[in-house]
């Protein structure tokens, strides 16, 4: 409580005190009078404007629960009951007069140290003002409630229950308190409160760590409803109850395997089933081990994978997709930097954070198969965290691999195919298996199968070996209770600290979440701005001169709108972080099947890029990641020989230059084998020889389809289907892909991008009266040709001389069939470009009218693909102008050509 | 009576290909003296006629693209798509800027004339003139106060309009 809180609160508090005062002398007036109805209106109309101030206010959460209870007391219609409930309601008002006396007394500004209530003070003067009346409550009116008979059950209070400890009378008190939520109206608070007590208590007295954390979040949710008047009241206890139910189940599993254990396969379970009426238990006992058909086999799995999406809000199914893809992705950095630094305490608490949440919120809509997972997953690093394993290598792969089909499942359940993943029940085994409770690694793990190796498990099957009782349990054969008896206190503790780093970091980067189209939109607005703009700044009245100031304010809103158009394009720019640590990955999972040792190393993470390039991005570095290390690093015993360390180094950088991305891949393997690559080229008869061609020119070959020097075809590349990919993908981009390298010393890939494709430079050129955009990225050089340095070949082919070195020329206007174009090169413009091939053309061209930034747009789906045009701009005169695709450009002047086409064949 | 007997030979003649279309507002428009109808759901909207800007190596029946508001769309001169003689723009030439699926596209008119509701029952199928005249874009023929109207099939006039330019531009590849 600072001072600054409170003055806020102040003229609220005043208006507070004024309701209740209204409430209470209404409430006398109602107990007199008798017909009370008209009179309970407006005070529950006060009561609840009262609720209104106060509930916004963590401070006020208790006296808001009071009111709120208050509330529900004046929804009793019953007449019996209303004498005794009018009592309470004006010790609840007058409670809350006095706090909100007390907040108002806090407020003079003189004695601000002079806090009546400390925060402690307060939840204490809360707890008893809630305590007292509602106790006394229970006891004088459980007479008229019952006889109320408005189908509530009347729940004693949580001490007049001694709360159980043991797991029997726990799962007991749990079904009691679970079939209670069910059957109380939803407006019922005070029994919310009654029971919200119990579990709390519950859960304070449990010992299992996984019952207690459903159990706390049971509470928050009945929390939601008693401190707020929430819509979907119903919706949230249902939601409660069932939490509670799976709480129940989860304990009957545990209690059963540990009588399994104990008392051997004759043992006859001694629990009630789950509760029946349990709404969402189907889901949540999902998990039931099949009678095992030989002893020896282990527990065969059986995860329902039903789910039915229409059931859950769609809002918060899309959040809980989101969230855990995060979460997903944010664990397998983790693992990847725990995998190099094995000590480190916060990427062990990153994956167990974010295990721990998938596991919660899929089992709160009911995803059997995900939270199934999430949850061996979580005990298996619980372990890790707690050191009583040694991390290594191999839990490093499996780890991997559940983050890995919890994507898949994640993902599939985002497509809509919510299906069990193939290797779902090997990883589930393996997660499962006794060897790894123990913290060995069955010898199988690193197999698609561990069938093979689980039959020499010493005792594979823990739970029951009598088969014809199915168990339900909700995590299967549990772990030895010896780990659990300190375990829980530590992991609570853990998990609490977890909670309040999450917190941290939370308050350091708030984001909000915007849907891409959105900002599309508005980038896209942005531009429309940007060009309406100059369309006003370039109007003939603001150019004559004549209104100074008029110009003067047009110019400072274009500074305005810059920067607008700035900013809109920083929105969408994402950083490489999540590409780079897809990177690490690919890099480890094939370095570590081709048995290479490889040190991965990345810098710039932090560049940003327009998130639409990224995706592209990312697979032409896959590409060119699997090749380094696939084909570049040589493996340890070759580098050795080479003199070189046995640890291959590969470094993926990323950084910006000028308007650009620069991506870079680098090996210090052994290099590209221009000897190799010149003899496949002969074999595929891409050249004669290669005499001639420099070693650019060599290394760029192997950008062509279908060329690949890999001796033999893996599944990691050797395809031949890689490098023409990349580029082509790259060149989409409007980048360009360069290759170096050095025989023996490695070699490196360079991408270069544009930072974003929304805005590019182009430059506006006239040809006859039509005018054209070529990028300015694609244009080497422009000039005006002397009449001598023109030639024709075989009076046809025309090629311009520049600086020694014959050009080709193509006309625009014949290859866009233009009239009025003008004819002599000498008096018109040439634009050299880049052919595709990296040999330079020329193209005729009138006039160069400027060089302006253009938003590219499709040319509508109608139009269909239009060679040699790869959309659309909005000028500054409002027209649209087309922007040319030099690379297409040339082909289609070739094709039109014949000579030159010759000469290229 | 008459219209009955109007369809029943209309599906004797073409009995496979029966193109059923319901009646109710069409936007009515004048190409030359031929009064055509487009379904008013599909129209977005009418625009005067603008500065358009050629897109090269498109079919002839392409004008052009021009600036919706911040969106490029295309545009087609309707006449030549029917093969009907070009002539100037007149004050009344617009364009009828239709949406169909997710195709955006103007059409440029002679004149639009107006939006008149025809019933199901006044529309008769497009009578079958062989092979001489294309009528496959004519989903039926509304008969309204005397006069006829051709409505024509949108998606089709789209569509077709796609696959020729695709073709087209095949051809030239080739």
């Amino acid at each position: 409580m600072n001072s600054n809180e409170i003055s806020m609160d102040e003229n609220r508090a005043d208006k507070a005190c004024k309701l209740l005062n209204d409430s209470i002398s209404l409430l006398i007036q109602a107990d007199k009078a008798g017909g009370y109805n008209a009179l309970i209106t407006d005070i529950k109309s006060n009561v609840s404007e009262v609720l209104k101030l106060s509930e916004a206010r963590s401070e006020t959460e208790m006296v808001s629960v009071c009111l709120n209870s208050a509330n529900s007391i004046l929804l009793e219609t019953d007449l019996e009951v209303v004498s005794v409930l009018f009592e309470l309601l004006e010790t609840s008002l007058a409670k809350a007069l006095e706090h909100f006396d007390g907040l108002r007394v806090n407020d003079a500004p003189v004695k601000p140290a002079a806090n009546i209530y400390s925060e402690k003070d307060f939840d204490k003067k809360a707890d008893e003002f809630l305590n007292v009346p509602f106790d006394n409550a229970a006891e004088q009116k459980s007479a008229p409630a019952k006889s109320g008979g408005s189908g509530k059950t009347e729940v004693p209070p949580a001490e007049t229950r001694p709360v159980p400890t043991d797991p029997a009378g726990i799962i007991k008190e749990l079904e009691f308190i679970s079939n209670s939520l069910m059957q109380t109206d939803s407006d019922d608070i005070k029994t919310f409160i009654e029971l919200k007590k119990s579990i709390a208590e519950i859960a304070k007295n449990c010992t299992d760590d996984i019952a207690a954390s459903v159990l706390e979040a049971a509470c928050d949710q009945l929390n939601e409803i008693i401190t707020s008047p929430v819509e979907d009241a119903l919706q949230i206890v249902n939601v409660a109850s069932a939490m509670v139910e799976s709480c129940v189940t989860h304990l009957e599993g545990l209690l059963q395997a540990a009588a399994a254990r104990t008392k051997g396969a004759s043992q006859k379970k001694t629990l009630p089933p789950a509760a029946p009426e349990a709404p969402k238990a189907e889901k949540i006992e999902a998990v039931t081990e099949a009678p095992p058909a030989a002893a020896e086999l282990p527990p065969a799995i059986d995860v329902s994978f039903d789910f039915d999406a229409a059931s859950i809000d769609r809002e918060m199914f899309l959040t809980f997709v989101d969230e855990c893809l995060e979460h997903i992705q944010a664990s397998e950095e983790a693992l990847l930097n725990l995998e190099n630094n094995v000590e480190d305490g916060s990427s062990i608490n990153t994956v167990f954070r974010a295990f721990h949440t998938v596991k919660g919120s899929s089992s709160f809509l009911g995803l059997a198969g995900v939270s199934e997972l999430a949850h061996h997953a979580e005990s298996l690093l619980v372990k890790i965290r707690d050191k009583e394993i040694q991390f290594n290598k191999e839990f490093a792969d499996i780890c991997l691999r559940s983050v890995d089909v919890l994507k898949t499942l994640i993902n599939s359940l985002k497509s809509g195919d919510y299906k069990k993943p193939d290797n779902y029940d090997d990883l589930l085994r393996l997660l499962m298996s006794p060897e790894l409770k123990k913290g060995i690694v069955p010898a199988g793990a690193l197999k698609k199968t561990v069938r093979e190796t689980a039959p020499a498990a010493p005792k594979p099957a823990p739970a029951v070996k009598n088969a014809e009782e199915p168990v339900q349990a909700i995590t299967g054969p549990a772990s030895p209770p010896a780990a659990k008896d300190e375990a829980p206190a530590k992991i609570s503790a853990a998990a609490k600290e977890v909670k309040r780093a999450q917190t941290a970091s939370d308050e350091e980067e708030s984001t909000v979440r915007v849907k891409i189209a959105r900002i599309d939109k508005l980038i896209d607005m942005v531009g429309e701005l940007v060009i309406s703009h100059s369309m006003v700044a370039q109007d003939e009245l603001m150019m004559n001169g004549a209104n100074h100031l008029l110009v003067k304010k047009v110019m400072h809103s274009g500074k305005i709108i810059r920067e607008l158009q700035d900013l809109s394009m920083t929105m969408r720019m994402i950083p490489f972080r999540a590409t780079f640590q897809k990177m690490a990955r690919v890099a480890r999972d094939i370095s570590g099947k081709n048995g290479k040792i490889i040190d991965f190393i990345t810098s710039g993470k932090e560049t940003e890029v327009d998130r639409n390039l990224v995706d592209i991005i990312n697979d032409a570095l896959m590409h060119m990641v699997r090749n380094s290390v696939d084909h570049g690093v040589e493996l340890p015993e070759e580098r050795v020989k080479a003199g070189k360390p046995e640890k291959g180094t590969v470094l993926l950088s990323a950084f910006h230059s000028g308007g650009n991305v620069v991506i870079e891949v680098k090996d210090d393997g052994k290099g590209l084998d221009r000897a190799k690559i010149v003899k496949k080229a002969v074999e595929k008869g891409l050249i004669k020889s290669d005499e001639g061609m420099n070693d650019s020119e060599v290394f760029n070959m192997v950008f062509l389809p279908g060329f690949s020097t890999a001796d033999q075809i893996t599944d990691v590349s050797g395809r031949g289907v890689g490098m023409d990919v990349v580029k082509t993908s790259i060149e989409s981009l409007r980048g360009r892909i360069e290759i170096s390298s050095q025989p023996g010393r490695g070699c490196s890939f360079s991408i270069k991008v544009p930072l974003t494709l929304a805005v590019t430079d182009g430059m506006l050129v006239r040809v006859g009266s039509q005018r054209y955009i070529i990028p300015t990225a694609s244009i080497y050089l422009t000039f005006r040709p002397k009449i001598e340095d023109i030639f024709t070949m075989a009076g046809r082919g025309e090629v311009v001389m520049l600086h020694g070195v014959m050009i080709p020329i193509f006309r625009l206007h014949k290859i866009f069939n233009i009239d009025k174009a003008v004819e002599n090169p000498w008096e018109s413009l040439f634009v050299v470009i880049d052919d595709g091939d990296s040999k330079h053309c020329a193209v005729l061209v009138d006039e160069l009218l400027g060089q302006q930034q253009i938003v590219a747009k499709p040319l509508g789906v109608a139009l269909g693909k239009i060679e040699g045009v790869s959309g659309g701009a909005i000028l500054g005169d409002g027209k649209v102008g087309l922007i040319l695709d030099t690379k297409e450009l040339v082909s289609i002047a070739r094709q039109k050509d014949p000579v030159e086409a010759k000469r290229i064949a | 009576m008459g219209e009955e007997m109007h369809r029943g030979v209309g599906s004797n003649v073409n009995p496979v290909s029966v193109k059923k279309i319901d009646g109710g507002k069409f936007l009515t428009f004048y190409l030359g003296k031929e009064e055509y109808g487009i379904q008013i759901l599909k129209v977005q909207e009418i625009i005067g006629i603008m500065e358009i800007t050629p897109v090269p190596r498109t079919p002839d029946f392409i004008k052009g693209v021009i600036n919706l508001r911040g969106h490029i769309i295309p545009v087609i001169y309707l006449r030549a798509k029917f093969g009907m003689p070009e002539i100037d723009n007149t004050e009344q030439t617009c364009i009828i800027v239709v949406k169909t699926r997710n195709l955006i596209m103007g059409l440029i008119v002679d004149r639009v004339c107006e939006v008149s509701d025809i019933a199901t029952g006044d529309i008769d199928e497009a009578p079958s003139f062989g092979t001489f005249v294309n009528t496959e874009y004519i989903l039926g023929i509304g008969k309204c106060a005397s006069k006829v109207k051709l409505l024509l099939d949108i998606d089709r006039v789209i569509t077709a309009q796609e696959y020729d330019g695709m073709s087209q531009i095949m051809e030239s590849i080739n």
